[in-house]
């Protein structure tokens, strides 16, 4: 059997980005299709990872057992040794291990969704609906704004990693706005730039497709509608 | 805001070592001569860590809980001993809590994770989407390393001195605060030995030292072999 790594790793660190958005259903939607995909393939009778993990198990006990000096070295030559003896696959091991994380996360947001449908009124009396966070879609991006204590937090994720970074548009865009824009740190994949203005300071953070924009400014009646202009352009111009 | 920017020194341990024929006393014995060896090397390249990022990094590669890695450096990195914010009630029955993480106060183990993401992505350019972190799986008495790596460009093989090689690579992290503890290293030794056994699979060690008077940290890429 080909054991498509890639995927599950991928699947995984995007269901891991989506429960950080705070996107569930998305998360679901890539568990299940990943996990779909593997079950179909194998009807095996005891998967790799479980006998590693059993043997695992038993020579820690006898390293225990017989009181040895450096269990952990003790327990890896032994193990090392079975696994030789036996013909254990590791790559197959690790595919399961990466799979089971995978089910196990879908099993944990599925335990999450159940709960906040299981929500009463009660658990609203002290809350405002504006006070709750809402994801908001558009076209290249999808994001949430929070609004904590000191800062404005946006959590975003764009559909594709933007290819071509231009700091001169995100100027340009942002002027007319009064905001300046300093870049930080640049790599292939991440960028990390400051903008400011007299009134407000932003700290923006953009790592392969998730961005993270921690706004700060003075409490006033129009902080929440300027928040939201600023993390839209912002927005815009990185996933052109 | 953006505080300090804690350089790393990167430094290749020169031999591959390989554990397949090693018995326990043997990785003993080899733990020991890595950790005499590591403070003669010479420097492979220097990068300045952006605190930002590499909280990013944190929050998505650390096993543990510990956040704003960023807003705190600078007090950590001064000797600052943190109170644990560790929830007050357990989670309510059938539920768990959302993030698989546990709370604990090893600020330096999620440095050192967080270091590794950060040396594979924005000093060796691999996709942050291709690291799987598999270090929670040992929790439930999986055999895994704590990372495994998808490099399908071999964006490594300068480091690995090889042109190309078996995937995934197996890593293993290690951060002390101190000095470096040889046992362990051992224990990262002895952990790839199980992971790469009976395999062609190419395993990293990646040991990561604070480095106190520069405020900055050094770390160390031993390679691994059957």
């Amino acid at each position: 059997m080909e054991y498509d790594f890639v995927s599950v790793i991928r699947a995984i660190n995007e269901v891991n980005e989506n429960i950080w958005l705070g996107d569930l259903k998305k998360a679901v939607e890539i568990a299940d299709s990943n996990l779909k995909v593997v079950k179909i393939e194998t009807a095996e009778p005891e998967r790799a990872d479980a006998k590693l993990s059993r043997i695992l198990k038993q020579k820690r006990k006898e390293a225990k057992q017989k009181d040895v000096k450096n269990r952990r070295l003790w327990v890896a030559e032994q193990l090392s040794k079975t696994a030789e003896k036996i013909e254990i696959d590791m790559v197959e091991n690790l595919f399961w291990v990466l799979y089971s994380s995978l089910s196990d996360l879908r099993e944990a947001i599925a335990y999450l969704v159940e709960s906040s449908s299981q929500t009463t009124m009660e658990t609203f009396a002290d809350r405002s609906a504006e006070d709750e966070p809402q994801l908001q879609t558009a076209d290249r991006y999808r994001y949430i704004v929070q609004r904590l204590p000191d800062r404005w937090e946006t959590r975003a994720i764009l559909n594709d990693v933007p290819s071509q970074w231009d700091v001169a548009r995100l100027r340009s865009a942002l002027s007319d706005y009064g905001l300046s824009v300093a870049e930080i740190s640049k790599g292939r994949y991440s960028k990390v730039f400051e903008l400011y203005s007299r009134d407000m300071y932003a700290q923006v953070l953009s790592q392969d497709n998730q961005v993270e924009i921690l706004v700060y400014t003075p409490e006033t009646p129009d902080a929440k509608q300027r928040v939201y202009k600023i993390v839209e352009v912002v927005l815009r111009v990185l996933s052109q | 805001m953006s505080s300090t920017v804690p350089q790393v020194d990167f430094f290749v341990y020169p031999q591959t070592i390989h554990v397949q024929p090693m018995s326990a006393a043997q990785i003993e014995q080899a733990a020991q001569v890595i950790s005499a060896n590591l403070q003669g090397l010479s420097v492979a390249t220097s990068f300045n860590v952006n605190l930002r990022l590499l909280e990013q990094y944190n929050l998505r590669f650390s096993e543990k809980q510990v956040k704003r890695i960023d807003e705190n450096f600078q007090s950590y990195s001064l000797g600052t001993h943190f109170r644990l914010n560790v929830p007050l009630q357990k989670s309510p029955r059938r539920l768990r809590y959302l993030i698989r993480k546990f709370f604990s106060g090893d600020v330096s183990g999620d440095i050192g994770e967080a270091l590794f993401a950060y040396y594979l992505v924005d000093v060796m350019n691999l996709q942050s989407s291709c690291i799987g972190h598999t270090r929670p799986a040992k929790r439930r008495g999986s055999l895994t390393p704590d990372f495994v790596v998808w490099d399908r460009n071999f964006y490594l093989a300068s480091v690995l001195q090889k042109r190309t090689y078996a995937l995934p690579l197996l890593a293993e992290v290690k951060a002390f605060t101190g000095q470096i503890d040889p046992i362990r290293v051992g224990h990262g030794l002895a952990q790839l030995k199980m992971v790469i056994s009976n395999s062609s699979l190419i395993g990293i060690l990646f040991l990561v030292i604070r480095n106190e008077p520069r405020q900055g940290y050094d770390t160390f890429l031993v390679r691994v072999e059957r």
